[in-house]
């Protein structure tokens, strides 16, 4: 094994390393990735959480009388 | 040299494949992905202030009779309602964009669906100022509508 062959050996597995830490700290997705974090960041219902809040505020007088 | 070439493919090919680029598609879910965030945190907020509002009307008419006070929270919880409905209409918008999204994707045709997706975006940015003055009028401060999601809309109305 020649020199070539090491230094060649050594950069093409940094060359499969360098994308997913690329991917891992510049914060890059794929069209999966970025579509599946979307899904995930549709916030939930608004209406019935007031909702449930006024029904815990009224119980709470129920409780407190 | 030979080694060089294979390494040169090595590197470019999964750069390449990995999104350094960005597709139509990609922007749109990432603009996306910025949005939701901005109505959670918004959403959090409004939550917070109106189980704080009601306490302090529970607290304002304490030791009256119990329908009294009940009316007195229920008036309260009216005053928030139009924004909660405001927040879950602008969620809904977000919801069809982010499925436009996902179904460009899935026909692999990011330029066919580019003119529905922009409509998508822009009925959400429609949204995004009425809903940022509703907030504001309960003392909510929203955020602002993220630049990555204003860029395709002025884009759009830019085309045309």
């Amino acid at each position: 094994m020649d020199a070539w062959m090491v230094v060649s050996s050594v950069l093409e597995i940094l060359a499969r390393l360098v994308p997913g830490f690329l991917a891992a700290f510049s914060g890059s997705q794929s069209d999966d990735e970025a579509i599946e974090r979307a899904r995930g960041l549709v916030p939930a219902a608004t209406s019935p959480a007031l909702d449930g809040q006024l029904q815990d505020a009224i119980d709470a007088l129920e409780e407190n009388s | 040299m030979r080694a060089l070439y294979r390494w040169a493919c090595v590197v470019a090919l999964p750069v390449t494949v990995a999104g350094c680029g960005t597709s139509a598609i990609g922007t749109h879910a990432r603009a996306a992905q910025a949005s939701g965030t901005a109505l959670s945190e918004a959403r959090e907020v409004l939550l917070t202030r109106h189980r704080e509002a009601l306490e302090a009307a529970s607290v304002e008419t304490a030791g009256q009779a119990r329908d009294v006070r009940v009316r007195r929270i229920r008036d309260e919880h009216a005053r928030w309602t139009p924004a909660g409905e405001m927040m879950d209409v602008a969620r809904a918008a977000l919801r069809s964009w982010v499925s436009a999204i996902a179904l460009a994707h899935a026909a692999d045709d990011g330029n066919t669906w580019t003119p529905h997706l922009l409509r998508a975006a822009a009925r959400l940015a429609q949204l995004w100022n009425p809903l940022v003055r509703a907030l504001a009028a309960l003392g909510v401060e929203a955020p602002e509508m993220p630049p990555g999601m204003r860029a395709l809309v002025d884009a759009a109305a830019g085309g045309e």
